[in-house]
């Protein structure tokens, strides 16, 4: 029997309780996993984060399925709140839109420029939406979306938001946002509007009819999203429209801390994908990793992939599943140390960073 | 309890227990009961599952549940059904001689002239009536739209299931009748009866649709369709029925049917070669061909 080292016990620990952690979340919330889809699909539909774990629950995400399958039209909603530079957090997500665009979704993406500034993250109105225009934009175009199949707008300069925002907004109560919400993320009027119909609107525009009307809509999420997702189902009934679907995401892990999400505003625990390769290299080199600090105890024990923020970065972002399997598995059974994934890891996004900003100067 | 061990994947599951089956099993002269009800559109290929299984068994009798058929409004009027109910008599008579099943078959109308199973009929009825618990549990067992005839007919169409269930040792259906079988273990306590046992054959699922189907009906996913309804969900068009489809419609059926890539999903096709398979124990000449 093996005896293991503290800082390894420590180390399964955190793994354990962040299984726990997304499938008590999702059993909390009444989603359903993923693996009875998974099951029946035909493997040419299973997208790349379906099939490595990174979108994990759903609610009635089967109409989408039948819209795939039997080629009909159907929209996925996912907006960004331009307020840090893109990151690899940003890039998990967008990955899954281009792949459902592969699959033949409608992509919409709104901009939410308003939300900076209500929150106090821009300076201006006018400063959110040059951020928006000019530095996110291209950025989320270089990502390979199908341009006649994707809609990127800056909220404030998409009038029709705010009149379907206004024309909702007897729908909604305050009670109602806050109870989704929480008060203190409802401190000024703007972000009243905002949470409560603003991001609604967005969610429910593509079934306008200036959009074709009534469709499919997909919601790709992280679970702390999910009560406003049943905001918008219940909104959606009465307007006669089609509930939105929900498609539950893991967040790309902090560089620093499992536990926590890749964050926009905290540099350090983020790649952005305009970071220069020595920044690369040394966040990657800095990074948290799943593996014990002793060389000997690693090759012993090995390391626990599932909770290595280095190891995530390949996970949700490398293209071939094989070569993903095989690093888990070498990693796993410490036959690979810590500062070979990293330099395996670091040359990998490098590449993928620097691919992605001759996308955006070749654009 | 051997021939039983030999075709465990035709079972779903047992109630109460694997073991309370078993047990019972090891009595002699165990009488066993499949019962089913009808619409007009004739014998489906499933419910040849469920003569073929019990026929494994030496004391099994097949009801036709004609009587409790024309409670279901859905299923046409009540003397076409009862006329059907006796076209199915001839049918399964001939099926019997065909694989030389050794069962017996009856109409529940001529049962239910019976002077002690109207007795017991009456017995379950007010124990039913005395019962807000088993009543809430049978109201589980029928359609929204049928709670209040229920309610009305003092649950005659359950306690009529029931009481003749309980006129046997042991009972083969589909998963579906766990809910009634529940009720009848606390009918049969009242009443101070041996309740029954029973064994539920896997879900009948349709053929001729893909796996889209499946994942989009849950329900129909865990229960299946009512094997003996060739009508059940509509799906008559997508189901084989004794008779009637032709053997074309049968390839083309199979040739479109989803084949699941994992166990554990429905597999409409696996089922259909385990009736096949059952055929052949009891006519070893039995073709693909030659069972339809």
């Amino acid at each position: 029997m093996k005896i293991y080292s503290e800082e390894y016990k420590e180390k399964r620990t955190i793994a354990q309780k962040l299984e726990r952690y997304y499938r008590g979340q999702a059993k909390k919330n009444g989603l359903s996993s993923l693996d009875r889809v998974k099951a029946y699909l035909p493997d040419e539909y299973i997208f790349r984060s379906m099939r490595r774990g990174f979108a994990f629950a759903h609610l009635d995400i089967e109409p989408i399925i039948e819209c795939i399958v039997r080629k009909k039209p159907f929209t996925v909603v996912s907006g960004l709140n331009p307020s840090s530079s893109l990151h690899f957090g940003h890039k998990a997500l967008f990955d899954v839109l281009v792949d459902l665009q592969s699959l033949g979704a409608d992509v919409q993406i709104p901009l939410t420029n308003d939300e900076s500034y209500v929150d106090g993250k821009a300076k201006s109105i006018e400063d959110s939406k040059r951020i928006a225009t000019e530095q996110i934009l291209p950025g989320i175009q270089a990502f390979g979306f199908i341009p006649e199949k994707t809609k990127i707008y800056v909220i404030t300069e998409t009038p029709i938001i705010y009149r379907f925002a206004m024309s909702i907004s007897r729908l909604v109560t305050y009670e109602m946002v806050k109870a989704v919400f929480g008060k203190e993320s409802l401190v000024n009027v703007g972000q009243i509007f905002y949470r409560g119909v603003v991001q609604l609107a967005q969610i429910l525009l593509p079934q306008l009819p200036e959009f074709g009307g009534p469709k499919p809509t997909l919601i790709p999420v992280g679970i702390d999203q999910h009560p406003y997702i049943l905001l918008a189902r219940d909104v959606a009934k009465k307007l006669g429209m089609i509930p939105p679907s929900e498609l539950v995401v893991k967040f790309q892990p902090s560089l620093l801390d499992p536990e926590q999400k890749m964050s926009g505003s905290k540099p350090n625990t983020a790649i952005y994908l305009n970071d220069t390769e020595d920044v690369i290299k040394k966040k990657i080199s800095r990074a948290y990793t799943g593996a014990v600090s002793s060389l000997e105890d690693h090759r012993r024990y090995g390391a626990i992939p599932e909770i290595c923020s280095v190891f995530a970065l390949l996970l949700n972002h490398h293209p071939d599943d094989i070569f993903v399997e095989k690093i888990r598995n070498e990693y796993a059974s410490g036959r690979m140390t810590t500062s070979e994934l990293k330099n395996i890891t670091a040359d990998f996004v490098v590449g993928l960073v620097s691919d992605q900003q001759r996308r955006i100067y070749d654009s | 309890m051997k021939i039983l061990k030999q075709y465990e994947h035709l079972i779903h599951s047992y109630f109460p227990s694997k073991r309370a089956v078993f047990d019972v099993l090891k009595k002699p002269g165990v009488n066993i009961l499949y019962g089913e009800t009808h619409d007009l559109l004739g014998i489906t290929v499933d419910s040849l599952k469920y003569y073929l299984f019990v026929a494994l068994f030496p004391d099994s009798t097949i009801l036709i549940a004609d009587t409790a058929s024309t409670i279901n409004q859905s299923s046409g009027d009540g003397q076409t059904i009862l006329e059907e109910g006796k076209r199915r008599l001839v049918q399964i008579q001939e099926i019997i001689q065909t694989y030389h099943l050794p069962v017996r078959v009856q109409l529940m109308s001529e049962l239910f002239k019976e002077r002690h199973v109207q007795d017991l009929i009456e017995q379950v009825q007010r124990v039913v009536a005395a019962t807000p618990e088993i009543q809430s549990m049978l109201q589980k067992t029928v359609l929204q739209n049928r709670i209040r005839q229920e309610d009305k007919s003092a649950y005659r169409y359950a306690a009529e299931a029931i009481a003749t269930s309980l006129l046997f040792d042991l009972k083969v259906g589909p998963p579906r009748e766990r809910f009634y079988d529940e009720a009848a273990m606390l009918i049969a306590t009242a009443l101070k009866r041996e309740c029954y046992k029973s064994i539920y054959l896997t879900p009948t699922y349709p053929l001729g649709l893909d796996f889209l189907y499946f994942l989009l009906h849950p329900e129909i996913e865990e229960f299946g369709l009512t094997p003996y309804k060739a009508g059940s969900n509509k799906l008559q068009d997508y189901r084989i029925i004794l008779g009637k489809t032709i053997p074309e419609q049968i390839q083309k059926l199979i040739n479109t049917t989803f084949v699941p890539k994992q166990a554990g999903l429905p597999d409409p096709v696996g089922d259909l070669k385990n009736i096949i398979h059952l055929a052949k124990h009891f006519r070893k000449e039995t073709t693909y061909e030659n069972l339809f």
